[in-house]
């Protein structure tokens, strides 16, 4: 007996029961459910409501933010791959990429739009712009990328097996797949700054030496090693949600060659952003600190945030995973492949939480204290909500979208 | 007309289009900027024309001149004057944070009251001044007529020598009742040891302007001793660099405090010694024969050896002071090494104006009697007293009285019998001889209690006893304006207004080394429907009749306060001008601004705020008015009550060291005070919460300090929840550990613990106080409190 | 912005005498008065407390009894080269005036991310976490000044120099036919509250004024002085370890003012 909404399925596809994909969704819509009360507590009470503190200016939800939009940066740089440098076969992944990226950036927006103090006034980003600071510009790259993610979704929403009956919609989708390209073009424009400056956001900060760094004109190095740990993670974590998408569905749905292709330069950019990290921290650690009157122990002697986290993030979730990647026969093993995506997604995570939190863990003033920072449930909340967002929107995306082209032909 | 779908969208298209160049977005966005600058719950501040006032401020017996900043009649902020001379220009926190203590509503009885709840809890009810008064009436005509007058005790926290305390006095005694008690605190024992020592009944004043060598026993000078706001201005001059001589600050106490810490020198001292260290420095003064020869020789009895009318021969001062307070012997009792006191002897001989000084801390828990003779006799060695930079024990202020008091049969009859809590000699009871009264005699010795400016919940030592002995007392009457703790055990309020509504007056600010009386008109309405005290009392004898009435002929306080400063202007002594030589040059004041009119002169002395008598070389030399007519290191006057006091030998005239008897096992609890939270009458600003360190209070949990190396000792780390238990009692705090802590001496913070006031003080720690055991100064009677020896146990 | 060292008007800065500071926080008190700070129940909290002018309690970290306590009060110090919090605010809701050098606060336009206060490692600037305590009836808005606007949450706020005394000042000289100020006509709250007068107040660029004096002294110091962050507010201390806390030194590189002779 077909599913109820069958109708919806995109041609030739099989899904599961309605109720089970009802049940299926149950705890994304909790986490939903549990984020959307703490979004209202907050908005009604005040950012009380939360652990941060003024010296955890910055906490769990600009964490969040940071990962997802550096995990999400599979959307733009698969773009750029499929668009700009031709690799037509990741065409296969690309709606996938963008899904993804449409998630993580509309959560992060949302997310951004509790953690400010007065959200009403969030334009005043916009319309009283300080064009020096870092933020500035994140706000209005992050925005516009929005945008462009927005239009890039909706041709994959109009391929729908029911819109596509309405011609003007179907035109309207087809037109824009003609100029995907330009899209792609701007996505990526945007995405460089955007992806840049939320690094240039710790870099610039001169006045505190753990997240200092000099750089090249006014983009300190922190701006380019985020472009290219974002473009080193966001295809793994593209292969990661698709490896999901797999197992929870019990299907291919993408041909290895477009898998191998990311797989391939995600390696090499790993690669070569462990070893610049290194370097930057070499110099960070042995010029710029000193310069401060500090030693590299200074800023893990005390508190929960000791140098393990540093050797986790370059040595054991960045070398390791570069090294796996880089491995051919490793690459092509599906589970050494997960492993090593895992890792460098997770050594990514850890890089932009070390940033956020352990900068300001550290006192700056010699006789100030080190502290430390447990979210509160609504802040739990409202972050686990964009994972419950993006399950629910991606289970719903590949119920009834087109989302992995290849679908049909690879579960004939 | 067929709509189809193209022109649908072109329709929705071009609508969004359009409405952005229309305004509507646009006012949108611009109000949605208002709303967020104009939420209706934030408060605006309502406008008004400037206005300055000038008033002194009396939450301590300091009277600083203040100056209030007022946006119409709303007072919004207060600075110190730079040129009245009692503080020049200081300011402690309490008084910069007075109008919070104003206009705090939950902080204050904003009306009469009376008990709504279970004794104790502080649960009250409004009522009118007429039933409040018919209440008071009802009940003090009945103690009246078919009791015992004497049964009317009063707790009395006003200062002494000002026309509400007066005031207080003279209706206790036109009532018939003698059961008048003070507060334990320093300031009476001062007056002791100046009328044992010198024979003058008086506060003590020191000419710390003048001084270039202070020597503190434990004196808290940033921690809030004497008048806070004039100290540390003189702090802020004594660190002056390149300015004038270099004034040296060594401080003695056992404690790393800010004065220790801040001090040209600490010096370690084992708690409680103090007294021999003074006369181990006496000794070495005179063992280098480097002291005031002429001073001690012309000016003072009982040096030497010295023989009485009856032919006996005693032991003097000297020789006590050779025999019993070698080097070697102070050591061992202080811990201070004997290099020590011998550097100490002589930087005060190289000084030209050095002083010595005691009170511990904020000198609000009292010293021992023999302890500060021990202290002061440093002075008198030196000859400093009556000098610049020295002790002052002379401050007259010729106000008038009251007039005279009119006693009907009733009350003479009353007061011819003994007091029902005898006083000791100092003629002076305090509130814990009424409390020991209470709890320990068959007969009850109170019926109605009376508080007046009183907290001895928090000042004095043992006060878990006061929660015990309240509790048996039939009715409690409280005039004070705050919710203060004791006062939560109070049956009627009958409330007073807040200083600045009322006209307030200091006679002698705390410590000053000059005579003074500060004055001043109320600067603020009343904010809610309280009177002022003098008014309530003069109302209160009204109704009463029976010779009370007569006794107070006034209209208003205002009247009795010109009636006595009438007085004042016809001596044509001092000034109630500011001068522009300030009082500590010791020169006679020039213009003295009293014009012998009343009117006029009471205009100005409100204006300026000040009436004072600077001291000159000529008006400082005095006769003292002991049986010897000289300063006596032998007490004739303590030889005259030695039965009393238990005197058994010749030391027990004399300054000398005496140790507590404390338990052998336990660790010595000590309480120290902060001057930036007060342990005092007048509750801490809530400003002030801001400035207590995490270290001190952590939301509701008070910490305790200890020296790492006892903490090793007993097992407990930084933070851990502990018990501490003395004979008295427990309290629970957490720990803290540091090196200011003398080792194998527990230290925690007093004026915490409040069960009165509102959300910002209530319940925040404990309060130490209570479980501080008290051994009683043979002389004043008063608590010595040092000695308190207490146990820790995790919990 | 315009060329700093170019300016010729006054840039207002502040000299605290620690060796004459009490450690008695009336500073304090003063200062959250004078700019109608809210007060909360519960202040304990260090990383919460609302407060401008922060008082922190060092110690020489020697054993008792040679233990030493001092005290560093820490208003903003009013940076003055690249201002950190200024140039990282997004919506300019902060911004260094080149006319008198002080680093304004615009309550009404801060959106409240945060990210100054980030930025700032002085801790100089607070956030609103709560709506000011003003509870209806309780009286507190009663002492409120309508010369500070009272902030609502989710906004930072800092020391903003007392601003407000500036402006009181010039309307007061203005109206008696004067544009400059005396040396003593705009100090802070702070600075008038200070009972023992360790902080002082003026023109660092009057060479008339005494803090352009007093900072010549070789015990003068700032903090964090090496970030180059340019703080205009200065300290003075006769005690070497109190010096010595207000950087970070490597071994060897902190100067002693009277090295010990050989």
């Amino acid at each position: 007996m077909n599913p109820f909404d069958a109708a919806l399925f995109p041609e030739g596809t099989k899904r599961c029961s309605l109720k089970l994909f009802i049940a299926w969704n149950i705890p994304w819509i909790l986490l939903l459910l549990w984020g959307l009360v703490g979004a209202v507590l907050c908005l009604y009470k005040g950012l009380n409501q939360t652990n941060m503190t003024d010296y955890f200016a910055f906490a769990l939800w600009i964490v969040f933010d940071l990962a997802v939009i550096a995990l999400g940066a599979g959307a733009f740089f698969t773009g750029f791959l499929t668009y700009i440098i031709g690799k037509k076969e990741l065409k296969d992944i690309i709606n996938a990429a963008v899904l993804i990226g449409f998630i993580c950036y509309s959560g992060a927006i949302a997310m951004l739009g509790i953690d400010i103090g007065q959200p009403l006034r969030g334009w005043f980003i916009f319309w009283h712009v300080n064009v020096h600071s870092m933020l500035a510009e994140v706000s209005f790259c992050i925005t516009a990328y929005l945008g462009v993610l927005a239009i890039e979704y909706l041709p994959i929403i109009l391929e729908n097996r029911q819109i596509q009956r309405i011609k003007e919609l179907r035109l309207f989708g087809n037109n824009l797949h003609e100029i995907m390209a330009m899209f792609a073009a701007t996505g990526t424009f945007l995405s460089f700054f955007h992806q840049g400056s939320l690094g240039g956001l710790f870099g610039v900060m001169y006045a505190r030496p753990f997240a200092y760094r000099e750089g090249f004109y006014v983009w300190p190095w922190t701006f380019f090693l985020f472009v290219l740990s974002a473009i080193a993670a966001g295809p793994c974590f593209t292969i990661l949600c698709t490896r999901l998408a797999e197992f929870i569905t019990r299907k291919k749905l993408v041909p290895d060659k477009a898998v191998q292709t990311l797989a391939k330069i995600a390696a090499y950019l790993t690669g070569i952003y462990v070893l610049l990290k290194i370097v930057d921290t070499l110099v960070w650690a042995y010029k710029l600190t000193p310069k401060a009157g500090l030693t590299l122990m200074d800023y893990y002697k005390e508190g929960p945030y000791g140098i393990w986290l540093l050797i986790a993030e370059v040595i054991i979730f960045g070398i390791i995973p570069a090294i796996i990647l880089l491995i051919p026969k490793a690459r092509q093993h599906p589970g050494w492949l997960v492993v090593a995506c895992l890792m460098n997604c997770t050594g990514i995570v850890l890089n932009r939480f070390v940033f956020t939190v352990v900068t300001l863990a550290i006192p700056v003033m010699p006789f100030g204290r080190f502290v430390s920072y447990w979210p509160t449930w609504q802040e739990w909340g409202i972050a686990l909500a964009l994972v419950g967002y993006g399950f629910l929107l991606f289970s719903l995306s590949y119920r009834y979208l087109p989302l992995f082209p290849k679908e049909r032909e690879l579960n004939p | 007309m067929e709509i189809n779908r193209r022109d649908f969208i072109k329709f929705v298209v071009g609508g969004v289009a359009g409405i952005h160049v229309t305004p509507l977005p646009w006012k949108l966005t611009d109000d949605i900027a208002i709303w967020t600058q104009n939420w209706p719950w934030v408060p605006v501040p309502e406008r008004g024309e400037f206005k300055e006032a000038k008033a002194i401020c009396t939450l301590c017996a300091g009277g600083c001149g203040i100056r209030l900043r007022l946006v119409e009649k709303r007072g919004v902020k207060i600075e110190a004057r730079d040129e009245f001379p009692v503080n020049h220009g200081g300011i402690c926190p309490i008084g910069m944070g007075g109008l919070q203590l104003m206009y705090d509503k939950d902080l204050r009885f904003t009306s009469p009251m009376k008990r709504g709840g279970p004794r104790g809890e502080g649960i009250f009810v409004d009522i009118s001044w007429d039933e409040a008064f018919s209440i008071l009436i009802e009940r003090l005509k009945e103690l009246r007529e078919k009791k015992d007058p004497r049964l009317l005790a009063v707790i009395d926290g006003l200062p002494y020598e000002g026309t509400e305390s007066l005031m207080v006095r003279r209706f206790l005694q036109a009532y018939g009742s003698n059961s008048y008690f003070r507060l334990p605190d320093q300031d009476l024992v001062d007056r002791t040891v100046n009328w044992i020592m010198h024979g003058i009944k008086g506060p003590m004043g020191f000419d710390l302007e003048n001084s270039d060598y202070i020597l503190s026993f434990g004196a808290g000078l940033l921690e809030g001793w004497g008048i806070p706001g004039r100290v540390l201005s003189l702090w802020g001059d004594w660190r002056s660099k390149g300015e004038g001589p270099k004034v040296k600050v060594v401080q003695i106490e056992s404690r790393a405090s800010n004065t220790a810490s801040k001090a040209d020198r600490w010096i370690a001292i084992n708690p409680g010694t103090e007294a021999a260290l003074a006369l181990g420095i006496v000794r070495e003064l005179l063992q280098r024969g480097r002291y005031n020869v002429d001073f001690v020789n012309e000016h003072t009895f009982g040096f030497g050896d010295w023989v009485d009318q009856e032919g006996r021969s005693h032991k003097g001062f000297k020789s006590l002071v050779m025999e019993a307070y070698t080097p070697e012997k102070v050591a061992s009792i202080t811990g201070v090494d004997p290099k020590e006191i011998k550097l100490i002897a002589s930087e005060l001989e190289s000084a030209k104006t050095p002083i010595a000084l005691w009170g511990r801390g904020k000198a609000e828990l009292p010293n021992g009697v023999y302890e500060t003779m021990a202290i002061h006799s440093i002075n008198l060695v030196l000859g400093r007293v009556q000098r610049p930079g020295g002790v002052i024990i002379s401050k007259e202020v010729p106000l008038g009285d009251l007039g005279p008091v009119f006693t009907d049969e009733k009350a003479k009859d009353s007061l011819r019998q003994d007091a029902l809590v005898p006083a000791g000699i100092t003629g002076i009871a305090h509130v814990g001889d009424l409390l020991k009264a209470i709890l320990d005699s068959k007969e009850p010795v109170v019926d109605t209690l009376f508080l007046f400016q009183a907290n001895p919940w928090v000042t004095m030592p043992s006060s878990i006893l006061l929660e015990k002995a309240l509790k048996k007392v039939p009715f409690i009457v409280s005039f004070s304006p705050f919710r203060d703790d004791t006062s939560c055990f109070a049956d009627l309020i009958l409330p007073d207004h807040g200083y600045l509504e009322k006209f307030q007056e200091i006679v002698n600010p705390k410590g000053l080394g000059y005579a003074a009386y500060c004055i001043s008109a109320p600067v603020l309405p009343a904010a809610y429907q309280t009177k002022p005290l003098g008014d309530t009392l003069i109302q209160l004898a009204g109704k009463l009749g029976d010779g009370i009435k007569e006794s107070f002929p006034f209209k208003s306080y205002e009247e009795a306060l010109r009636q006595r400063a009438s007085v004042l202007f016809s001596g044509k002594r001092g000034s109630i001008k500011i001068q522009k030589e300030p009082p500590w040059k010791w020169v006679e004041t020039k213009d003295s601004g009293i014009q012998g009119d009343d009117k006029k002169d009471w205009e100005a002395l409100l204006k300026s705020n000040l009436w004072y008598l600077p001291n000159t070389k000529e008006s400082a030399y005095i006769v003292f008015p002991t049986d010897s007519k000289k300063v006596e290191f032998v007490s004739l006057t303590l030889k005259r009550f030695k039965d009393a006091i238990g005197a058994k030998s010749d030391e027990d005239l004399m300054p000398h060291y005496k140790a507590l008897e404390t338990e052998k096992a336990g660790f010595l609890f000590l309480p120290y005070e902060m001057v930036n939270w007060s342990s005092g009458w007048a509750p801490s600003p809530p400003y002030l919460t801001k400035t207590v360190f995490d270290h001190i209070l952590l939301k509701q949990d008070l910490f305790l300090e200890l020296n790492p190396r006892t903490a090793k000792d007993l097992g407990v780390k930084e933070g851990d929840l502990v018990e501490v238990r003395s004979k008295l009692g427990a309290l629970k705090f957490k720990v803290h550990l540091s090196e200011v802590a003398m080792p194998g001496v527990i230290y925690a913070p007093l004026g915490f613990g409040r069960i009165g006031y509102d959300e910002f003080l209530k319940y925040k720690g404990v309060n130490v106080a209570t479980i501080l055991t008290c051994q009683k100064d043979p002389i004043a009677g008063t608590p010595l409190w040092w000695g308190t020896k207490v146990t820790i146990n995790r919990i | 912005m315009g060329k700093l060292s170019e300016h010729k008007g006054p840039k207002y800065g502040m000299v605290i005498d620690l060796d004459k500071c009490t450690g008695c926080g009336t500073c304090m008190v003063a200062c959250a008065h004078e700019n109608n700070l809210s007060v909360r129940p519960d202040e304990s909290d260090i990383q919460r407390k609302l407060t401008w002018m922060r008082l922190y309690m060092v110690t020489n970290g020697e054993a008792y009894p040679k233990t030493e306590v001092s005290y560093f009060p820490r208003p903003c110090m009013q940076c003055d080269h690249h201002t950190p919090c200024v140039s990282v605010c997004p919506a300019t809701a902060t911004d260094y005036d080149i006319n008198t050098g002080i680093v304004s606060q615009i309550y009404t336009r801060c959106i409240g991310c945060r990210y100054c206060m980030a930025a700032c490692p002085y801790h100089a600037r607070v956030f609103n976490w709560w709506d000011g305590y003003f509870p209806k009836g309780k009286g507190l808005e009663r002492y409120l000044s309508p010369e500070v606007s009272v902030r609502m949450r989710g906004v930072v706020e800092k020391c903003t120099f007392c601003h407000h005394r500036l402006m009181r000042a010039k309307t007061k000289a203005y109206n008696e036919g004067r544009r400059e100020l005396e040396e003593d006509e705009y100090i802070t709250a702070c600075t008038e509250a200070c009972p023992a007068n360790a902080i002082t107040f003026g023109d660092l660029n009057n060479p008339e004024h005494k803090v352009s004096k007093l900072i010549k002294s070789p015990y003068a110091f700032r903090l964090l002085e090496r970030l180059g962050t340019q703080p205009k507010v200065y300290y003075l201390s006769k005690k070497e370890w109190v010096r010595k806390l207000g950087d970070n030194y490597l071994p060897g590189e902190f100067k002693p003012v009277n090295p010990p002779k050989a």
